[in-house]
């Protein structure tokens, strides 16, 4: 634990609007963070709790916008539990598998995404898209990423990924298109295994549930 | 088209903010270091530690058309015999200190529980007012914080004295945003409609105390207004606000019954009137025309935007 105390107060040295703190026996980051744009100053202030699952820093904190700036209506991202949707799924389990310090997590995840929804909240929209809530967002990830939207299709192709042998980089592509794998659907692959097979393995098995459910 | 009022209300805040005055304000932070420099050399052996920052400035709620500077000067329980002895030392240090000195305006004034000092630069009036307090008992402000002041007599008043803890009035406000913005909304009515009957301290205790007892606080920054005014329309007249740092300081007894009900009547006009037509809230919170700039609201869009893509994350989701 005091490793992760280390990292947290290094990753605070960056926000002294921040602190730790600990409550009822767990340790906690609250205060304010501020959107400094290195031109533009402050473009926005942010009111937030930080609560450390034991798995972090192989996990995002769990992050709750204490100032309730972000409207708590369907379309915006504030799970039930008041905790802000920073990345689907398989994006966060890449981004923090092999584990990942506080300030990165500050720097990279969460001001990025509280900068994301003062841009939604002045312009009406995401300004990269978003995902939709639940397992379509799921989907939706594993549509772009695979190139397909026949549902079916995808589980078949991550059952080949999560469990089968795959093909050497100079044999033909299993999807049949007669291209070698490593000119047609090796990139994809890549992408689609980096957070880990047991990951794909065990969100394949959610996909399934989801699609027979329903089908 | 009918007014934005949430974005409308964001560009009030960003039109009021102290970076727009930050050249003045650095000369003026400048001179208050002066001010306390002049104090250590002066009582050295006589204060606990070098004077506070106090005021709207150091609670950041203030805006940029009034504001103030203040500091509080803690010292040793055995350094004054009287607390009257304490802050006429104070008064007489500062009216002989600065009698010759070309950025004071007026005259060095004997303030209530304070010494008042009007600098002028540039052609702009600050007041700072310097608040002498001493110890309650000895070595105790270091852990308690806690300083008694001297008040001086007024017209029917005699002098008195009082507590106060200046660091639980700057904690008091430490950390709540969403408290903060509506404050500084209600000190741009306030000014602007010349309130001056319904001091700062006031406010701020009324705006905590409307978020403190809405259950469920609203999330845009007009309906958080809304939930305040109507707060206060609904119990300025019954209720009792004590100063955090001093329970026998009763902040809601500085307005008289009378001007209480004129606060209630006025919260009432103006939310019918806004909810009557939009454009009346422009009225009631202006905009600093010195700083408005509309198209700002863009540069900081595309700003957001920048912050936004520099992740390593690109879209949101929910899991439910």
């Amino acid at each position: 634990m005091s490793r992760v105390i280390k990292d947290i107060d290094a990753g605070l040295k960056s926000y002294p609007d921040l602190q730790r703190v600990t409550e009822d026996g767990y340790i906690r980051v609250k205060g304010e963070i501020s959107l400094v744009h290195h031109e533009k100053g402050e473009i926005d202030r942010y009111e937030v709790l930080i609560k450390f699952p034991e798995a972090f820093p192989r996990c995002f904190p769990k992050v709750i916008e204490t100032s309730k700036k972000i409207p708590r209506v369907a379309g915006r991202h504030v799970n039930h539990d008041n905790t802000l949707c920073l990345a689907v799924l398989p994006e966060e389990r890449v981004i923090s598998k092999n584990g990942m310090s506080f300030k990165f997590f500050l720097d990279k995840v969460l001001v990025p995404h509280l900068a994301r929804e003062t841009y939604r909240e002045r312009k009406g929209v995401y300004p990269d898209g978003e995902y939709a809530h639940g397992y379509e967002g799921l989907w939706e990830y594993y549509e772009g990423t695979l190139g397909k939207t026949d549902r079916t299709k995808i589980v078949e192709e991550l059952e080949l990924i999560a469990h089968a042998k795959w093909p050497g980089r100079n044999h033909k592509c299993p999807c049949g298109s007669g291209l070698k794998f490593k000119k047609c659907h090796n990139e994809k692959w890549h992408e689609i295994i980096k957070p880990g097979q047991d990951f794909v393995q065990k969100t394949l098995i959610l996909l399934k549930e989801n699609l027979h459910e329903t089908n | 088209m009918s007014l934005n009022k949430n974005k409308y209300l964001q560009q009030v805040l960003e039109s009021y903010k102290m970076k727009h005055v930050s050249d003045l304000m650095e000369k003026y932070i400048e001179k208050r270091e002066v001010v306390k420099d002049a104090l250590v050399e002066k009582f050295k052996d006589q204060i606990v530690t070098g004077a506070i920052n106090s005021g709207s400035y150091a609670k950041h709620d203030a805006i940029n058309t009034k504001f103030d500077l203040d500091i509080c000067q803690p010292f040793k329980r055995n350094a004054f015999y009287t607390l009257e002895e304490m802050a006429d030392a104070v008064f007489d240090f500062f009216n002989e200190e600065f009698e010759d000195d070309d950025l004071v305006a007026y005259a060095t004034r004997k303030q209530r529980v304070s010494t008042g000092i009007t600098f002028v630069i540039d052609g702009d009036e600050i007041q700072m007012d310097i608040v002498p307090g001493r110890e309650l008992s000895a070595d105790d402000y270091v852990n308690t914080h806690r300083l008694n002041l001297y008040v001086r007599p007024k017209l029917l008043e005699s002098a008195s004295t009082t507590q106060t803890n200046i660091q639980k009035h700057i904690d008091l406000v430490k950390g709540k945003t969403a408290e903060r913005e509506i404050i500084r909304l209600l000190k741009v009515w306030k000014i602007n409609k010349n309130k001056k009957r319904v001091k700062s301290f006031f406010v701020e205790l009324i705006t905590i105390k409307a978020f403190e007892k809405c259950s469920d606080v609203p999330t845009g920054i007009w309906e958080k207004l809304e939930m305040v005014l109507e707060y206060i329309r609904d119990n300025v007249q019954t209720i009792r606000l004590e100063d955090p740092a001093n329970s026998t300081n009763v902040v809601s007894n500085t307005m008289t019954d009378s001007e209480k009900e004129n606060l209630h009547w006025e919260m009432k006009q103006m939310l019918e009137l806004i909810e009557s037509s939009d454009e009346n809230l422009k009225s009631y919170f202006p905009v600093n025309d010195e700083f408005f700039e509309e198209e700002d609201e863009e540069d900081k869009t595309d700003a957001a935007l920048e912050i936004a893509r520099s992740g390593v994350v690109q879209k949101p989701w929910c899991r439910f």
